[in-house]
């Protein structure tokens, strides 16, 4: 609630230090006629209006640009410094806390909502920082651990020691390409998860080479997965079951303003995996 | 058969917004390496930068014909109501100002010579409905003439900075809002590259 009240009221401080876009009340001024007018001048005024009339303001309801612009920098500067201890209180959450959902959402910066229309008066931010700020408002999909076959399927509800386990990633693994708009620069954004790793709560770890291949029913009982996959040494039952980690990282390539750059985010998602022996008799 | 769902964290929304304060030291995650590693190339056109192409070009398309059809109004003696031609490449006040310009030289039973010179088209903004232009309309060039062929001209400023915002409605562009800058000269202004 906290972080989206501070969205808001950055918002409007970020629009209203932002430069006026083409529809504001500036003067308009025709080649032919060669009469300027304002916008409250233009609507329902006489076709004829009058030629040379110099753009009228109404100062008595306006700040002075600059006074406007420093108030607005104080108060961004002011949110800025709560949201950096927001972020150190999440971020210490995070460390602490082994359910990272306890923690809630990530604040929000005050970069966040409210851009205003782009064009090159408010260019003050260089396109490394834009992209990082698109970067920042990207909704990545969640990308779940793909186990399979998945314990579900056999009778005890639980992977077996021994038997390949497949993995991957669970969920769209592109996004893109999609553009943003930043402090009147543009961003392209195209991301792609540019790597996976699962842990696998036994305390080994895969790192797969791409996003690992699913497993389906057709698969041959026993075969190990082509790409990415595991088997288990030891059970986790009776005394509960593996928490297993994958660990995405998305690559998101960022071109703006004739420069590129990758920035990536990783993202965690685990699951619980019930893993036991199955003993065999032979008579 | 996946699993997982449960327990969910994206924790690359912070890191990515770690980027952007320098106090602000994103956590190491595990078997990641999470970097900002922008690196000054030259890149080929995206789907995206394609697109903005194609808009800036035709959104500057749209404003140069409709400058053209003003012009042709306006030495044709002017307009009460706006043509089909007007209204197929602007909208709102735009249209609105150049329609009361228009009406203006027909009420005077006036008619003008000369055409606008556009210096050139500063591609200055793009979103996905809406690209912001500026243009350098030179109208010294530009007179008014009444029945007798006397210069009518109003004396004023005929050199302008136009910041145009194009939109795109059901597949076509229109210039939509505009503001003026008078100048002297073009020289120093983005649109006269």
């Amino acid at each position: 609630m906290r972080g989206l009240i501070l969205a808001i009221v950055c918002g409007a401080m970020i629009l209203l230090a932002a430069p006026a876009p083409a529809s504001a009340d500036g003067p308009k001024c025709n080649r032919w006629t060669r009469f300027c007018k304002i916008a409250s001048q233009a609507e329902g005024a006489d076709a004829g209006g009058t030629p040379n009339a110099p753009p009228r303001t109404d100062k008595s309801h306006r700040q002075k640009p600059g006074d406007r612009a420093q108030e607005a920098r104080k108060e961004f500067a002011a949110a800025l410094a709560v949201y950096d201890r927001q972020l150190a209180r999440y971020k210490r959450c995070l460390r602490a806390s082994r359910n990272a959902a306890a923690c809630g959402r990530a604040p929000e910066s005050p970069w966040l909502g409210g851009d205003s229309f782009s064009g090159p008066g408010n260019r003050q931010i260089t396109a490394g920082q834009a992209a990082a700020i698109a970067v920042a408002r990207l909704q990545l999909p969640t990308i779940a651990p793909g186990i399979g076959p998945s314990p579900d399927l056999n009778r005890w509800n639980m992977a077996a020691v021994g038997y390949p386990l497949w993995l991957w990633a669970d969920g769209r693994t592109h996004v893109g390409p999609i553009s943003d708009s930043v402090g009147g620069l543009s961003v392209s954004l195209d991301a792609k998860v540019s790597s996976l790793a699962f842990r696998m709560g036994d305390g080994h770890s895969v790192t797969c080479p791409g996003v690992g291949q699913q497993w389906t029913t057709t698969v041959e009982p026993g075969a190990k997965s082509p790409s990415c996959g595991y088997s288990y040494t030891k059970p986790s039952l009776p005394n509960g079951s593996y928490t297993v980690a994958a660990i995405a990282n998305w690559a998101v390539t960022w071109t703006s303003n004739g420069q590129s750059g990758v920035i990536n985010v990783p993202a965690v998602d685990t699951t619980e995996l019930p893993v036991g022996e199955l003993q065999v008799l032979v008579r | 058969m996946p699993l997982g769902g449960r327990g969910f964290v994206t924790v690359g929304a912070a890191v990515a917004c770690c980027a952007l304060a320098a106090a602000c030291t994103p956590e190491p995650v595990p078997n990641s390496t999470p970097s900002t590693s922008p690196t000054a190339t030259t890149p080929t056109e995206s789907q995206i930068e394609r697109q903005m192409r194609l808009d800036y070009d035709a959104a500057e398309n749209a404003y140069r014909a409709n400058i053209a059809e003003q012009d042709r109004l306006a030495r044709a003696g002017g307009v009460r109501q706006p043509t089909a031609a007007l209204k197929s490449s602007a909208e709102g006040e735009y249209l609105s100002a150049a329609v009361t310009s228009l009406a203006y030289i027909k009420k005077n039973g006036w008619h003008g010579t000369g055409n606008t010179t556009i210096l050139g088209v500063a591609h200055v903004g793009w979103q996905k409905k809406r690209v912001r232009l500026m243009s350098c309309e030179d109208g010294s060039h530009l007179r008014l003439l009444d029945h007798s062929a006397n210069d009518v001209t109003p004396k004023g400023d005929s050199r302008f900075v136009q910041s145009l915002s194009v939109v795109r409605r059901g597949g076509r562009w229109r210039v939509s809002a505009f503001e003026s800058k008078s100048v002297r000269v073009f020289e120093g202004e983005q649109c006269a590259a």
